[in-house]
C-alpha cells in the first residue's frame, strides 16, 4: 500500500518549520545575551570594587556564609544556572575562587526546592504523594550529603579549587588569555557590554557599575528563563527518545541520560521535576529515578562553563576555574556517593523516611521546605555573624 | 495438588514437575517485567503533559498550603 500525504500537510508543516526556526534563532540570540551579561557582571563588579572585590566579599570568606548565600539565592530565584552564571561573572570581576566554591555548593542545594514544590502537586493522593515527595527529596539528601563530605575537605585541602585551577590553566592561555579556540567571543560580546555600560552611565555616573551588574543579573535571569521555556518545547521529543532508550538499562545509563537531558533543556530543575510525576504514578521506582537526578547535577554544570567562555583577560582563568570546580564537584560527588554502596543508600533511606512522615503529617513537608531552604540558612547567618 | 499427592509421585515425576514449574515461573516473571517496561514506555509517551505539570509550581504550593491548613483544623 502506498502512502499518500494529506494535501494540507505541507501547508501546516511550513508555518511549524518557520516557528521552530524562529525559536532556535531566539535561543541563539539569548545565549549570546547570556554570555554578554556574564561579561557585564564581570566588568561591573571590577569597576564597582576597583580591584578590591575580595574586601567587598569579606563577609563571605566564611565558607558557611558562602554556602548559605548560594542556597538562599538559588531557592529564591529557583534557578541554579542563573546563580552559577552570576558567580562566574563575579569571579571574573575579582571575587576569589575560594570564596565562590561554597556558593556553588549552596546553589546545588538551593535548586532542589523546585522539584520538591512540584511534588506538592500530588498532595491529594496519599500514596502518590509519598512516592513523588521521596523522588524529589532524594535529590535534597544527596546534595546535602555531598556538601557535608566535600565542603570540610575543600576547606582543609582545597582539592576542588586545585583541580579546577589545573584544568583551567590547561584550557586558558595564549596572548589574550581567553578560552583557547574561543578568542572571538570578546569582540563579539563587546558591543552589547559597551551599550549597557553607556546606558548605565547615562542613568547614573556614580552608580554606573552597580547598574551594569543589575542589568547583567536581569539579562541572565531573563535569558535562562526564556531559553529553558523554549528548550522544553523543542527538546521534549529528544528527551523522550533518550528516556525510552534508557529504560531497562543500568544506573550508569540513567546518570548519562539525566545529564544529556539537562544539557538539552539547560535546567537541572526541569529534569529532576520531570522525574516527580513519573515516580508519583508508581510506574518508576525511586531506585530508577535516583540516577537520572544525579545526571542532572552533572548536566547543569554546562551553563557555568558556557558562561566562562565569555570572559577574557587576566581573570578568564579564574572564571573557567570556578566553572570547572562546579563540574568536578558534581562529578566527584556522584562517583563517591553513588559509587560506594553504603553511601548510595543513605539518600534513598532518608527520602523514603521523610516522605513517610510527611504523608502522615503534611505540616512536616511544609516545615521541611521552609526550614531547609529559608529558616535554617537565616539562623546560620545569624549565628555566623555572632561569632 | 495436595502434599499427600506429592508424596505418591515418583522422584522422576517430581523432578519433571519442578522443571516445568520453574519454566512457567520464568515465563511469568518475564511477562511481568515486560508489562513493567511497557508501562514505563507508555508513561514516557506522556512526557509533554509532565512538562506542563512542572510549570504549575506556585499553584501546587497554594493547593498544598490549603491542604495543610485543612489538616490543622
Amino acid at each position: 500500500m502506498t502512502e499518500t500525504s494529506h494535501p494540507g500537510a505541507s501547508a501546516v508543516e511550513a508555518p511549524n518549520t518557520i516557528k521552530t526556526l524562529v525559536q532556535w534563532i531566539t535561543i541563539a540570540t539569548l545565549v549570546y545575551l547570556l554570555i554578554s551579561s556574564v561579561g557585564m557582571i564581570g566588568a561591573g563588579f571590577k569597576g564597582a570594587t576597583k580591584g578590591q572585590a575580595s574586601e567587598l566579599f569579606q563577609f563571605a570568606t566564611n565558607p558557611f556564609m558562602g554556602l548559605i548565600i548560594g542556597i538562599l539565592a538559588t531557592a529564591m530565584i529557583q534557578s541554579s544556572s542563573t546563580v552559577t552564571s552570576i558567580i562566574v561573572g563575579l569571579v571574573a570581576g575579582g571575587l576569589p575562587v575560594e570564596t565562590a566554591v561554597p556558593m556553588i555548593m549552596g546553589a546545588n542545594i538551593g535548586t532542589t526546592i523546585t522539584n520538591t514544590i512540584v511534588s506538592l502537586g500530588h498532595v491529594r493522593k496519599k500514596k502518590e504523594f509519598r512516592r513523588a515527595f521521596a523522588s524529589a527529596t532524594v535529590h535534597d539528601f544527596f546534595n546535602v550529603m555531598a556538601v557535608a563530605i566535600f565542603l570540610p575537605i575543600e576547606i582543609l585541602f582545597h582539592p576542588l579549587s586545585k583541580a579546577g585551577g589545573y584544568f583551567a590553566e590547561m584550557f586558558v592561555g595564549g596572548e589574550n588569555m581567553s578560552v583557547k579556540g574561543l578568542n572571538f567571543i570578546k569582540p563579539a560580546t563587546k558591543p552589547v557590554i559597551d551599550l549597557f555600560t553607556d546606558v548605565s552611565a547615562m542613568i547614573s555616573e556614580n552608580a554606573q557599575y552597580i547598574i551594569l551588574i543589575a542589568f547583567g543579573i536581569a539579562v541572565i535571569f531573563l535569558a535562562i528563563t526564556v531559553i529553558g521555556k523554549l528548550l522544553k518545547k523543542l527538546m521534549v521529543g529528544r528527551a523522550k527518545v533518550i528516556m525510552h532508550n534508557a529504560i531497562g538499562k543500568g544506573p550508569l545509563t540513567g546518570i548519562f541520560s539525566g545529564a544529556v537531558i539537562t544539557v538539552l533543556v539547560q535546567s537541572s530543575s526541569t529534569t529532576t521535576s520531570l522525574m516527580v510525576p513519573l515516580a508519583g504514578s508508581g510506574v518508576f521506582r525511586l531506585k530508577q529515578i535516583y540516577p537520572f537526578t544525579l545526571g542532572a547535577n552533572i548536566g547543569t554544570t554546562i551553563t557555568a562553563l558556557l558562561a566562562a567562555t565569555a570572559i577574557s583577560g587576566e581573570t578568564a582563568v579564574f572564571a573557567l576555574q570556578i566553572a570547572l570546580v562546579h563540574l568536578i564537584y558534581n562529578t566527584s560527588a556522584v562517583m563517591l556517593i553513588y559509587g560506594v554502596k553504603n553511601l548510595r543508600k543513605i539518600p534513598i533511606r532518608g527520602a523514603l523516611w521523610l516522605a513517610r512522615v510527611a504523608t502522615e503529617r503534611k505540616t512536616i513537608a511544609l516545615l521541611y521546605i521552609l526550614g531547609v531552604f529559608f529558616a535554617l540558612p537565616a539562623v546560620l547567618i545569624f549565628i555566623t555573624n555572632q561569632f | 495438588m495436595t502434599h499427600d499427592e506429592y508424596e505418591s509421585l515418583s522422584t522422576k515425576k517430581l523432578k519433571k514437575l519442578i522443571k516445568r514449574t520453574n519454566a512457567t515461573l520464568s515465563e511469568l516473571q518475564e511477562e511481568m517485567e515486560k508489562r513493567k517496561l511497557d508501562n514505563q514506555h507508555s508513561e514516557i509517551d506522556h512526557l509533554e503533559d509532565h512538562m506542563e505539570e512542572v510549570e504549575h509550581g506556585f499553584t501546587n504550593f497554594m493547593a498544598f498550603l490549603k491542604d495543610v491548613l485543612k489538616e490543622k483544623k
